[in-house]
């Protein structure tokens, strides 16, 4: 017989007499302390099938919120986009009145879509499935710079004028997801375009501690008192005869924004609002290499969800 | 006739789509699940290919990986459109792979997407 063949069995051999030995050993724990392994026993089959419960919970809410997408989405995408051919006549002559109908639908849909992505948002943010791509150093400013240079004509036809202050000085850059904060100023800027009927609004920046804030400042209707402690809640909406105005909103967008700015490590509040006067909404956001975005970096990093979306009918 | 396969499991979908496409004069070939849609990018080797992520049988970043992996299809433009946000992990592992644009479906009109097309296809 080849020697290097008996090799493997000769060393099989003495892992088995060594495992006995080990086991051995093992037993005479397990007698002395008896109870208490039995008991660490237990509570790790009970944590492991804990665990395993909860980590089907989880699949069973991103299931949900991908087949929602999809079912709610899909129907949308098709009206919106049959309307628009419609309406660009690749189905034949439109007449005004056909136009102005067909005009009404499509601003429905347009409001309906709003809604659901809101939604779905929402949806994402309660079940911690949402991702955050965090950019270590966003100019804020320069987000800002950019919102407001593609509102400016909206702006105007509103007779609203709209800016983004210079910083007096140089500004840190902030560590933030761009996607979402860009959201969150969006919206901040449409609330304020929304209840500002003349005079302006503006946005502008300052370092406080290890954070920069943004204000975004307006001219408009202002927010009473007893309305004050609702804002950030979900579905709030101002009733119309306090602000002079019909409000279209879902009233879910600062409730999202104060989510994603939370989330980011930074905070959002009313800074003041008077009646008649106008409203400052300020956001701030930790400083890139900061303590706090250091921190922020590590808890996105070990919540953020490994999923397979394989949607199945 | 530029040839465009269209990998999409509603079948309103793909009629919107297939008369916006052949009046703008395209031809449009669709696949209604992700095995289908590998199989017919590789057998009809399309000029340009629209790819839904949630789809039957295969999601949309396995369909694409296994366009990329195969040479004859990987020069392929793919343009991804679907009702999953840019924020979600399978629009990021198909940016990853390699694609021309995503939209997601409620953002833009078929006339949008053509314009899109048009930027990969003369």
């Amino acid at each position: 017989m080849d020697p290097n063949e008996q090799l493997p069995a000769t060393s099989n051999k003495k892992t088995e007499q060594s495992s006995q030995v080990l086991s051995g050993s093992d037993n005479s724990l397990h007698q002395t302390t008896q109870p208490n392994a039995e008991a660490y026993q237990k509570a790790i089959r009970e944590l492991t099938a804990a665990n395993l419960r909860l980590r089907q919970l989880d699949k069973a809410k991103d299931e949900f919120i991908s087949i929602a997408s999809h079912e709610l989405r899909n129907p949308m995408s098709i009206i919106k986009g049959n309307i628009s051919m419609i309406l660009a006549g690749d189905a034949g002559e439109v007449n005004e009145e056909m136009r102005d109908l067909l005009t009404d639908v499509t601003v429905a849909v347009e409001r309906q879509i709003r809604l659901v992505n809101e939604l779905l948002d929402i949806s994402r943010i309660e079940a911690g499935v949402i991702n955050f791509n965090l950019n270590p150093s966003i100019n804020i400013d320069q987000v800002a710079e950019l919102l407001v240079t593609s509102l400016k004509g909206i702006a105007r036809e509103q007779n609203v004028e709209i800016k983004s202050e210079q910083p007096t000085h140089p500004l840190p850059t902030v560590q933030a997801d761009h996607d979402k904060i860009s959201q969150v100023l969006i919206n901040l800027v449409n609330n304020a375009m929304k209840f500002t009927k003349k005079g302006s609004i503006t946005i502008s920046f300052k370092q406080k501690d290890e954070y920069v804030v943004t204000c975004v400042t307006d001219t408009g209707a202002g927010i009473p008192e007893e309305q004050k402690d609702l804002l950030f809640k979900k579905f709030s909406k101002p009733s119309s005869t306090s602000v002079g105005t019909i409000s279209t909103g879902s009233g879910l967008g600062l409730y999202i924004s104060k989510k994603y700015v939370e989330r980011q490590g930074g905070d959002i509040w009313l800074e003041r609002s008077e009646v008649g006067v106008g409203s400052t909404f300020c956001f701030s956001l930790p400083i890139s290499g900061s303590a706090k975005a250091a921190d922020v970096a590590r808890e996105i990093k070990s919540l953020q969800p490994l999923k397979e979306v394989h949607y199945k009918p | 006739m530029a040839k465009i396969l269209l990998i999409e499991d509603d079948a309103l979908f793909v009629k919107m789509y297939q008369k916006k496409l052949s009046r703008e004069g395209f031809e449009l070939l669709a696949a209604y699940d992700g095995e289908q849609g590998v199989e017919m990018a590789k057998a009809e080797r399309p000029d340009l290919i629209i790819l839904d992520l949630m789809l039957p049988k295969m999601a949309g970043s396995e369909v694409l990986k296994k366009i990329k992996e195969d040479p004859l299809t990987n020069p392929i433009p793919v343009i991804v459109l679907t009702n999953l946000s840019t924020s979600s992990e399978e629009v990021n592992r198909c940016i990853e792979l390699g694609v021309k644009e995503n939209f997601l479906k409620t953002d833009v009109t078929p006339a949008q997407v053509v314009e899109a097309i048009k930027r990969y296809i003369k």
